[in-house]
């Protein structure tokens, strides 16, 4: 079985279009990052804390009756909990402090309304604040950084650093992209996604040695025998080459992706979301940015 | 003919300790010895999946508020004292604040000498009508940042303890919530973290002897506190007390690290190292309280009150207290993460199930089962026989990686779940990569047994190459992140360091036997 046999595309040619998509991408990205800074972003209830309320039902009741309760009414990002031996539920959910008693009274009147046989009683309701600590998002910034310049450092070492640079670039083009992407789709940034967008850099990080590794290979062969060399051709070959690879890897993760987006329910929704997108990202990165980046930075160079 | 013996054994080798590692985590009446060998390590299911600890609990902010006054006032005194300034007698701590009378009041340079030194040195506090307090806005930020410090302090502790995935928040003024995955080992983990874990140095009392002052009159400057032991021959706990000045020497502040070391007696003592500045204090301490005792309280408790032998330079000390084991290191931790602000009371203690729904981790698994089952049958779909290989190495992956986070005692939870289900759709990429290089070969008119060597030998680097290169990753998360991103980076390594073997060696052997065995005139690829 082959999908893809002795393909000869031109994919250097298409930067142009490629480099103005991405920098649109890496635009909206830039003003998530700013909108998080500025704490305007959607952020998840890990990150910002809301409204913790402690509600005691006269009968058993579920978890999963409760949620699709508030679901419809609009509350999307509630988390909750059954303590147990008690028919008691916490809900937690994003809430301004401002309107923190109309939005009480709401969700009180949501979760009455849909169980008048077994009527809830509200213990408590309180502010909670961020689970996450301020030091998680610095440190995750300081991560990146700190692994782009490691990885700069280890792709010279082993190729060069060029290779390095454009990888880098590559890498935080994926980052910036997929939270572009998420931006214009208004996802909200929970633990989840975060989590998402690192796997992304990995993935990224993996698919982009792949090429880069099949060009200095098919670069030292080229070398040994003319003395002209069209650095573009020779990308171009390169990337055809491993193409069957970048496929079928990429088919094999989406395969899992869409299942756990179709099928892990509403909890995995987004976080399948970004991981697919990052997924497509990356290997788009890979052929169209990471490359053609590389080739701009090698052309004085085998000029 | 390829040597295959020593692979096949290895792997047999590795699969078996994978299943004994696992088991205990899966099926919980393993017997107890079976459990020993592997460290009572187990996976844990997080909050998500199997519910837990609901704890609420209460900051005492008044009492660290009190204990910030007080300290503030032993500073004060020391200042009028040392100054001339007047009496430190005309200066008391009374309710709660501190309070200037007789000539100190009277004198007014006294009262604006005392003014400046509060601007200077302690600008919350102010001196009016000859009482010392604090201003009411720095008071509310002072009971703020007692909160949110505790709450750091125990997000610190637990990241140290392991992989234990708690939630902490904090709720309403002054309260912490506290959500535990798992009761096995939650009231140790309990303590751990509502530990106030205040480490002083004080002076032991040796003039007067503890005996005459234990039921009259105890000397002034001078407290009465206890060091328990706990006998495990006899179970007994016993109770001995300390005469011990009041004065703090030194405080647990200037800690840099703390481990636990075993000591000639083959005992566990926790060593601790301070930074420049405390092994600058207490080297003037140990200098000048030479044949002195000095008590190493933690929180009101005596631990030891060893004899100062010679002065302690280096800034490197150790604490020895007939510890066991677990005691040391908790010890050790609770010290490392440095001193709650204020002590904790729990006031609320709740089980709770899971917080995703039965539906939930009904659809999560789904989703996983599937997905894994839409890669085995594309794999044989595209690679044939080939494929079904590279399915056995996708299966040893997804073995080895749940026997090492078993044996890591990690917490799993479904985010976490969804991970592994992810690197098993990544893990075939290595053995893509050899059967595109291997078809290459094959296209090239290479006879089959060659192809695969080759294919095996041009894949080595770009594997090796994009292994390193997404491992230098988790590992500078593993080494900045904090919370839930150091226990993603942990199950990232350990994937990306099991593909790497499963790769390279899983699937190799078994081409290779496959061709020691019989002359190959087609390969399924």
């Amino acid at each position: 079985m082959e999908f893809i046999k002795n393909t000869h595309y031109n994919f250097i040619a298409k930067r142009k279009y490629s480099f103005v998509l991405s920098s649109i991408l890496v635009i909206f990205g830039l003003v998530e990052i700013i909108a998080m800074i500025a704490g305007t972003a959607k952020i998840g209830i890990d990150f910002t804390g809301g409204l913790s309320m402690e509600m005691a039902f006269k009968h058993k009741i579920s978890i999963a009756s409760v949620r699709k309760a508030l679901m419809p009414a609009g509350f999307k990002d509630v988390k909750l909990v059954k303590i147990k031996g008690k028919n008691d539920i916490i809900i937690q959910t994003k809430a301004v402090a401002k309107d923190l008693n109309a939005y009480t009274a709401k969700i009180k009147q949501t979760v009455k309304n849909a169980f008048k046989k077994n009527p809830p009683k509200v213990i408590n309701s309180e502010m909670i604040g961020p689970s996450v600590g301020k030091r998680l998002s610095r440190d995750a910034v300081i991560a990146v950084i700190v692994s782009i310049i490691a990885i700069i450092l280890y792709i010279t070492w082993r190729f060069e650093f060029r290779f390095g640079l454009a990888a880098a670039i590559g890498l935080a083009h994926d980052v910036l992209a997929l939270l572009g992407v998420i931006f214009i789709f208004q996802k909200e940034i929970t633990l989840l996604v975060i989590t998402a967008v690192l796997t992304v850099a990995g993935y990224s990080l993996t698919d982009k040695v792949v090429v880069f590794d099949r060009i200095r290979e098919n670069l030292k062969i080229e070398t040994e025998k003319a003395k002209h060399i069209d650095l573009k051709n020779i990308v171009n070959v390169s990337i055809n080459e491993v193409l069957t690879r970048t496929v079928v890897t990429s088919l094999t993760v989406i395969l899992v992706v869409l299942s756990l987006f179709f099928l892990g329910g509403i909890v995995l929704h987004d976080f399948a979301f970004a991981l697919l997108l990052g997924v497509l990202i990356g290997t788009y990165s890979s052929i169209f940015i990471a490359s053609p980046i590389m080739v701009i930075l090698n052309e004085n160079h085998y000029k | 003919m390829k040597p295959v013996k020593t692979r096949v054994i290895l792997i047999a080798v590795f699969i078996f300790i994978s299943f004994f590692s696992i088991i205990p985590s899966i099926y919980p009446n393993t017997p107890g010895w079976w459990k020993a060998v592997i460290g009572n390590a187990e996976m844990h299911l997080g909050l998500d999946l199997q519910g837990g600890v609901y704890l609420v609990e209460k900051v005492e902010v008044d009492k660290a508020v009190k204990e910030k006054l007080y300290k503030d006032y032993s500073d004060i005194r020391t200042f009028i004292e040392s100054k001339n300034i007047g009496s430190g007698k005309d200066l008391s701590f009374e309710n709660d604040r501190i309070v200037l009378s007789g000539n100190l009041l009277k004198n007014k340079q006294a009262v604006s000498g005392i003014k400046n030194y509060l601007k200077n040195h302690h600008v919350s506090l102010q001196l009016s009508g000859g009482i010392i307090n604090f201003k009411p806005s720095d008071l509310a930020q002072y009971k703020k940042e007692s909160v949110s410090g505790a709450i750091e302090v125990m997000r610190n502790r637990i990241d140290q303890f392991g992989l234990v995935s708690p939630k902490i928040a904090r709720q309403g003024k002054d309260l912490i919530v506290v959500e535990m995955p798992g009761v096995k080992n939650v009231k140790q983990a309990v303590k751990l973290i509502g530990k106030t874990a205040r480490l002083t140095f004080k002076l032991v009392d040796d003039k007067h002897g503890i005996a005459e002052t234990i039921n009259g009159e105890i000397p002034k400057g001078d407290e009465i506190l206890y060091h328990t032991a706990f006998n495990k021959f006899t179970h007994k706990t016993t109770k001995r007390p300390y005469l011990i000045k009041k004065a703090v020497l030194m405080s647990g502040a200037y800690i840099s690290s703390a481990n636990v070391q075993i000591n000639r007696y083959n005992q566990p003592i926790v060593g601790v190292s301070l930074n420049s500045r405390g092994a600058k204090q207490f080297g003037n301490i140990t200098t000048k309280y030479t044949g002195k005792r000095l008590a190493i309280i933690l929180d009101n408790n005596v631990i030891s009150a060893p004899v100062i032998e010679e002065p302690i330079l280096g800034g490197n000390a150790s604490i020895s207290g007939r510890f066991t084991m677990a005691q040391a290191n908790n010890l050790a931790i609770a010290l490392r993460s440095g001193a709650l602000p204020a002590p904790v009371k729990i006031i609320q203690n709740n089980t709770v199930g899971p917080t995703l729904g039965a539906d939930s981790i009904h659809d999560g698994i789904l989703a996983a089962v599937v997905g894994t089952i839409l890669v085995i049958g594309f794999m044989i779909f595209y690679y044939k026989l080939s494929g079904l290989i590279a399915d056995f190495a996708l299966i040893e992956n997804v073995l080895f990686l749940m026997a090492a986070l078993s044996l890591f005692g990690a917490t799993l939870t479904l985010p976490g779940i969804a991970g592994i289900i992810l690197t098993i759709g990544m893990s075939v990429d290595s053995n893509v990569l050899i059967f595109e290089r291997i078809r290459e070969e094959l296209r090239d008119g290479k006879p089959i047994v060659i192809a695969i060597e080759n294919g095996y030998n041009k894949a080595f680097f770009t594997i090796l190459d994009s292994h390193v290169t997404a491992l230098i990753t988790a590992a500078v998360l593993f080494y900045f992140g904090s919370g839930p991103v150091k226990g993603f980076a942990v199950t990232l390594s350990l994937g990306i360091m099991i593909n790497l073997f499963t790769s390279l060696v899983g699937t190799k052997v078994i081409f290779d036997t496959i061709s020691n065995k019989k002359e190959l005139n087609k390969l399924s690829i």
